[in-house]
């Protein structure tokens, strides 16, 4: 095999890309350990599972984790629902809330999500609208949510993304932790940053 | 085919069949190039740049180092096909398990079918399984690379949606496993035929270069030809004015020719009117010649007349002289007599004086000689009258003579002038003669001008019907000149297409060379 100059820079090329994918993977230290987005969140017009009137206002002030999912779900939001309730029990700060969207409001009333969130934690809220009003705010935060069921007739399931996300007093996402990025410890331990940078 | 054509073919197809892997594996290589940089794009708003970025370099490095090594072999198409199934779960990671991102995998798939080959569809479809069953298995254990995460599935990681994808992965695997086998027996048997084509090809390079040179002789001879035909036109177009002129002044010589016809037929009619003038002429001089004869006949029978009256004359005129010369021979005599009568007197004068002399006694003497004076006095005075009468006589006779000769004189002159009508008469005849001569020559002559008109009216016939002939002729070369025109204009086009079919026959030609 001859070795034109060619070939030995497409060899070091190819060795600089594996050197580098090898340093990305061990070495590289990102700033968070959630998905770093900066991201504004507008026009929140949603009812609570109170029955009261929640903008974008009630975002500001505040920190919040964010999640999207549905009562009727039996595959990825009770285990999400429990990390968020084993952080809200680790973050005692009230400058933290933790909302939960319905994604399904045909099915999820604002009964239901009462009955359901009490089963969780005091600090969590239930949001819901219109379906119109949920698909634009699933689309602020890229939450795909299939329109294909799957599962038992009588409880039709559909897939949806279960991140959570962490939103600022400014109603900026931060930080995104999506499944396989749940570490409890480590979700804990940025979010209290997070809330004392703010 | 022999064994060894076969062999041949069989190494010709393997040997194509590399030089596509090749290409494609270039193309492939390329193609996951810039799956590194397009997945960063979709990482945008996920915060996954990470995520992707350092998965993507790993894959494409062991991707590019197989290339370097391998490229054109079996193993880079499974490397390559390991690899962009990689992309599509590392596209899956950028945008956090969207659902929509697991179309790739159909598509980079698809991909692969550039190679024909269905191993590298297996090896891609087994590839994906592996990684979303080990993904998924990893994700619910919750593993990572180094400090990366494993995500595929963002909405729960159930077995049930591993083998929801699993089977359309299979069906379309399945799918393009039939087709790049169909593609592949395509490709060998394409080769083939191109192979069979090339080998034809070679022995037709031959012909190509004949075909060529023969193209070449070809455009020149066109050349040649279109320019030929251009001069053709023009000398044609020249000829089509010459052979109107010709046309033009054959119709003149045929107006003319005609009007010599007619003058001719003119001509032969009052030829033969003259001629018949001529006959009548002839009939008459032939007429005035027999006159003339008669004439003649009768001269000649009045001259014979005249010369016996002249011969009368001559008698008479000799009588006369004779007369004359009895006439002197009295008169001599006469003159004799009156001399006696003078001597007779004078004696008897003399006798009277002797008498008167011889006084008484010659008396009666004197009386006898008184009276012989006085009988000679008669007889003189007798004589005179005699003398008289003679000289009457002569007088008369002379006269008579005179008429006489006066007449013969006029018989002579009538005579002489006779001669001379008579001479003019003969010369009248032969004359006549001579006019009749002239007059059957002048006939003849008339006759041959008349024949000779008709001859000229027969020529002028056949010469009218010949330039007719000329005209029709000339006529059929202008039509066949204009036709020639026409083809040779036909042959400039047919040139100039040619040229064109040539000019196209020789990047023909020289694409076939090439």
């Amino acid at each position: 095999m001859k070795f034109t100059m060619k070939k030995v820079l497409m060899i070091l090329f190819a060795l600089f890309c594996l050197t580098f994918s090898l340093y990305l993977f061990f070495g590289y230290k990102s700033k968070f350990y959630g998905l770093e987005v900066s991201r504004s969140i507008q026009n929140i017009a949603l009812l609570d599972h109170e029955g009261n009137l929640f903008t974008e206002a009630k975002l500001k002030n505040k920190n919040s984790l964010l999640f999207f999912g549905y009562t009727k779900c039996y595959t990825v939001c009770p285990v999400s629902m429990k990390k968020l309730e084993m952080i809200s029990k680790k973050i005692k700060s009230s400058n933290l809330q933790i909302i939960y969207i319905t994604i399904d409001p045909n099915r999820d009333d604002i009964e239901s999500l009462k009955i359901y969130l009490e089963r969780f934690d005091h600090r969590f809220i239930g949001l819901r609208g219109t379906s119109e009003e949920i698909q634009q705010i699933s689309k602020q935060f890229n939450v795909q949510i299939s329109n294909v069921f799957f599962g038992d007739k009588s409880n039709p399931q559909f897939e949806h993304s279960g991140n959570i996300y962490f939103v600022d007093s400014n109603a900026k996402i931060k930080t995104i932790y999506p499944l396989g990025m749940q570490d409890i410890d480590k979700m804990v331990k940025e979010i209290q940053g997070l809330i004392k940078e703010s | 085919m022999d064994t060894n054509d076969l062999t041949q073919s069989l190494q010709y197809v393997a040997g194509k069949f590399r030089e596509e892997n090749l290409k494609n594996d270039k193309f492939i290589i390329a193609l996951l190039f810039a799956h590194v940089f397009l997945i960063q794009i979709f990482t945008i708003g996920y915060g996954t740049w990470l995520l992707a970025l350092a998965p993507s370099l790993l894959v494409f490095g062991i991707s590019l180092l197989t290339y370097i090594f391998f490229k054109g072999r079996m193993i880079t198409r499974l490397v390559f096909s390991f690899a962009i199934m990689s992309f599509s779960s590392i596209l899956i990671f950028a945008q956090l398990g969207r659902l929509e991102m697991h179309f790739h995998v159909f598509s980079a798939m698809a991909f692969l079918l550039v190679y024909r080959d269905y191993f590298t569809i297996i090896t891609a479809a087994a590839t994906i399984a592996v990684q979303h069953a080990a993904s998924n298995l990893v994700q619910e254990l919750g593993l990572s690379i180094g400090k990366i995460p494993l995500v595929v599935f963002n909405y729960g990681h159930g077995w049930d949606i591993v083998f929801l994808h699993a089977i359309f992965v299979i069906f379309e695997a399945a799918v393009l496993v039939y087709f790049s086998i169909k593609m592949k027996n395509q490709f060998i048997k394409e080769r083939k035929e191109y192979l069979d084509l090339k080998n034809m090809m070679d022995r037709n390079e031959q012909i190509v270069l004949d075909m060529e040179s023969i193209t070449n002789q070809t455009i020149e001879t066109i050349d040649t030809v279109n320019t030929n035909s251009n001069l053709i036109a023009a000398e044609a177009e020249k000829q089509a004015a010459s052979i109107e002129e010709i046309t033009a002044a054959i119709e003149e010589i045929t107006s003319s020719v005609e009007s010599i016809a007619k003058n001719t037929r003119n001509q032969s009619n009052e030829a033969k009117d003259l001629n018949n003038l001529m006959d009548g002429m002839i009939l008459l001089n032939t007429t005035v010649a027999e006159k003339i004869e008669n004439s003649n006949k009768i001269l000649r029978e009045t001259e014979s007349k005249i010369n016996i009256g002249e011969e009368i004359l001559d008698k008479m005129s000799s009588s006369i002289t004779n007369i004359e010369n009895t006439y002197d021979g009295m008169k001599e005599i006469m003159e004799g007599i009156q001399e006696i009568a003078d001597r007779i007197n004078l004696l008897s004068l003399n006798a009277s004086i002797e008498a008167a002399r011889a006084g008484q006694f010659g008396r009666g003497f004197a009386i006898v000689a008184d009276e012989i004076s006085k009988l000679a006095d008669n007889t003189a005075v007798s004589i005179k009258e005699s003398s008289s009468l003679l000289q009457q006589i002569k007088k008369q006779l002379t006269s008579s003579s005179q008429v006489t000769n006066e007449g013969v004189e006029t018989f002579s002159d009538i005579i002489s002038k006779f001669s001379i009508v008579r001479k003019e008469v003969i010369d009248f005849s032969e004359v006549s003669e001579k006019q009749i001569q002239n007059f059957t020559k002048m006939k003849h002559k008339i006759l041959d001008v008349a024949h000779m008109a008709d001859d000229i009216q027969h020529s002028t016939y056949e010469q009218k019907l010949s330039m007719n002939e000329i005209l029709s002729s000339v006529s059929f070369v202008n039509e066949n000149t204009n036709l020639f025109v026409q083809k040779s204009n036909n042959l400039t086009f047919v040139a100039q297409s040619a040229d064109s079919i040539t000019s196209k026959l020789k990047i023909a030609m020289d694409t076939l060379k090439s």
